[in-house]
């Protein structure tokens, strides 16, 4: 860099320019330099590619359509006050989704505090669900599965999630819960086999199930 | 995943009920929802800074209360430099006045003179340099060249390292720019878009933005930087740092207040405004980029384009590029290219009718950009944009998903550019999989 800079400016071409960086076709690792070198502009670029992503596995993984928005913000806050300590740039969206996860058993630990403070009070159903699941019956199936994944343990129900409704391969869950993997396999086997169990002696969800075809829904 | 306790359909009924949940909560963002980032942003902002434990919190702005000799290494030797803040007669300062303009003199003699209302730290010192940073407004720095002094200056993203040298420095934060004036030596600067570094030396003037990231490197204006109003030349360094008497300071031939009020002046304002018949390669020399678009306006932007000398079209276009007048700047590139082909400047355009299209979005943006650094590269084949020129193509090309052009490009760059600003993203292309 520095011999290419002094021919640049020796060689009679008076002024270098050196162009802004279009951001948002650099790659993980151009972005997270960019970040680390304190660009402006980097972490705009990081929220745009990545906050669906968290938007998503906390819906998922809360039950909730809405009212997530603050533990994205609190995801992101920790990220860029993390971001140094990433190794590899490369790894930066299964890093996001080890944050994502780490906020999201905080915030279980927390309603489940909250519940118990309350003596068992349910929160209600999200009732944005409506607008999505016009079918009430599909709506109460949805309700349904976050009751029993209430009911199970909050390491169980997010290795579940991100197994299950998030579709992660067995590895990528190991990382983003920081399980070796077969302490991951083991907790999906657990947890797939308390919720299985829940879903069999729920009667509401029996009946509902019982309607469906292979084709569903 | 299966257990051996599962009711025979249960296979089904979770597949049914999580592509339920899957549908349920997808990752649609709400006109809220995609406004967060603004949100998240003052939360940042609001949120308090970790504390530094290295941090002496020293300097004008800090308000250091005692002039003090710092050794952070307690009995290991060799001992630490030691610092005082004096004012700007030389008096040492136990409770800096941030209105009035001061001075941090090292026990090595090295000496960085800091604007009034400027605000500076020093937030770490060994026995071979220190680190400051310069949170707002400028400095005048001289440093003594010893055998392995380590000196640097951080300014929001950027670092400034310095061996033995003598620049000055400003820092806005508002609009978060960095400007450096080299008079002797030369530095390193490091931050966003400067790669491994970019090296700035004697004679050099550089302004670096972290909002859009555009570095410019220039040759300094001779008006410019005002040399050293209130950095004196010490005889001998200062040993004892101890509280002392005054040092003697020489005084600038005009008052060493109305020298500093000066340095808050931008270059380009520091001219007078009847400053008569500049050239525009001078006008652009001193960041009057305006004064050349001006004067452009005033005799015709076509007539310039067919008329203008080389040197006067390429300053011209700078202007254009540098005003943000991105068509401008094209047609005057393009009227470059057409009228001196066989000029530095004319090849030159080429390289700057690519950077051009690359500031636009879109494929058939980055087609043309890759045509202009093709251009560029054919006719200048050791050029001094070449290897920016190569880099570029290979980061386009990998946009492109041309990924075998990129590879491609990417071991010629290697090849030629070993150390380049593009040569790690070269190898991760050379040696990534298809």
């Amino acid at each position: 860099m520095r011999s290419e800079t002094d021919s640049q400016v020796r060689e009679g071409a008076k002024i270098l320019v050196l162009p802004a960086a279009n951001l948002s076709t650099v790659d993980d690792t151009g972005l997270v330099r960019a970040i680390l070198d304190g660009d402006s502009r980097a972490p705009r670029v990081l929220w745009d590619r990545y906050a669906r992503l968290v938007y998503r596995i906390l819906r998922r993984s809360l039950g909730q359509q809405n009212e997530v928005e603050d533990l994205v913000q609190e995801v992101f806050l920790n990220l860029f006050r993390k971001l140094p300590t990433l190794r590899d740039p490369r790894t930066l969206p299964a890093f996001l989704v080890t944050m994502t996860t780490l906020t999201l058993r905080h915030e279980l630990r927390r309603r489940w505090v909250r519940r118990c403070m309350l003596l068992g009070a349910k929160e209600d159903i999200d009732p944005d669900l409506r607008a999505v699941h016009p079918n009430p019956e599909a709506r109460q199936a949805v309700a349904r599965l976050y009751a029993i994944l209430d009911r199970i343990g909050r390491e169980e129900r997010v290795a579940f999630v991100l197994r299950f409704i998030e579709g992660m391969e067995l590895t990528e869950v190991a990382t983003a819960l920081g399980l070796s993997l077969a302490t991951a396999k083991r907790r999906l086997v657990h947890a797939r086999a308390r919720v299985d169990h829940h879903i069999a002696n729920d009667p509401g969800l029996a009946a509902y199930l019982s309607g469906i075809d292979e084709e569903s829904p | 995943m299966n257990t051996s306790l599962e009711p025979p359909d249960s296979d089904r009924a979770l597949r049914h009920l999580c592509e339920l949940a899957r549908t349920t909560f997808n990752e649609d963002l709400s006109a809220r929802e995609q406004a967060g980032w603004s949100r998240l942003k003052v939360k940042a902002a609001g949120r308090p800074r970790p504390r530094r434990t290295l941090a002496l919190g020293l300097g004008l702005a800090a308000a250091a209360a005692t002039v003090v000799l710092l050794t952070l290494n307690g009995n290991q030797t060799p001992p630490s430099l030691g610092f005082r803040i004096v004012d700007e007669a030389g008096v040492p300062q136990a409770a800096p006045d941030l209105a009035s303009a001061g001075r941090i003199e090292f026990s090595d003699g090295s000496r960085v003179a800091v604007a009034a209302e400027a605000r500076t730290s020093v937030t770490a010192i060994n026995a071979r340099g220190a680190s400051l940073r310069l949170e707002h407004g400028r400095l005048s720095a001289q440093f003594v060249q010893l055998p392995q002094a380590s000196w640097s200056i951080a300014a929001g993203p950027y670092q400034i390292l310095v061996t033995g040298t003598a620049f000055d420095a400003s820092w806005t934060p508002d609009t978060r720019t960095l400007e450096l004036w080299l008079r002797h030596g030369s530095v390193l600067v490091k931050g966003p878009n400067a790669g491994q570094g970019l090296a700035v030396v004697a004679g050099q003037h550089l302004l670096a933005s972290a909002t859009t990231g555009q570095i410019v490197l220039d040759a300094m204006a001779p008006a410019a930087p005002s040399a050293l109003p209130t950095v004196p030349t010490a005889p001998t360094p200062a040993a004892d740092l101890a509280p002392a008497p005054s040092v003697p300071a020489e005084r600038p031939a005009t008052s060493p207040r109305e020298s500093l009020r000066a340095l808050h002046v931008a270059p380009a304002a520091r001219a007078p405004a009847s400053e008569p018949s500049l050239t525009w390669p001078q006008a652009l020399a001193r960041g009057d980029f305006q004064r050349i678009l001006d004067e452009a306006a005033r005799r015709g932007i076509d007539d310039v384009l067919s008329g203008a000398t080389s040197a006067d079209l390429a300053a011209f276009a700078d202007a254009a590029r540098y005003g943000r007048q991105n068509d401008l700047a094209q047609r005057a590139l393009l009227a470059q290219r057409q009228r001196f082909p066989r000029s530095l400047a004319g090849r030159d355009a080429a390289f700057f009718l690519g950077t051009l299209d690359e500031s636009r979005a879109g494929r058939e943006a980055q087609t043309s950009a890759l045509h202009w650094y093709g251009r560029y590269l054919a006719e200048n084949p050791s050029g001094g944009y070449s290897g920016q020129a190569l880099g570029r193509r290979l980061v386009l090309f990998e946009s492109l998903h041309d990924r075998a052009t990129a590879r491609e490009t990417a071991t010629l760059y290697l090849a030629k550019f070993p150390s380049g600003p593009y040569a790690a993203k070269a190898r991760r292309i050379v040696e990534s999989e298809f």
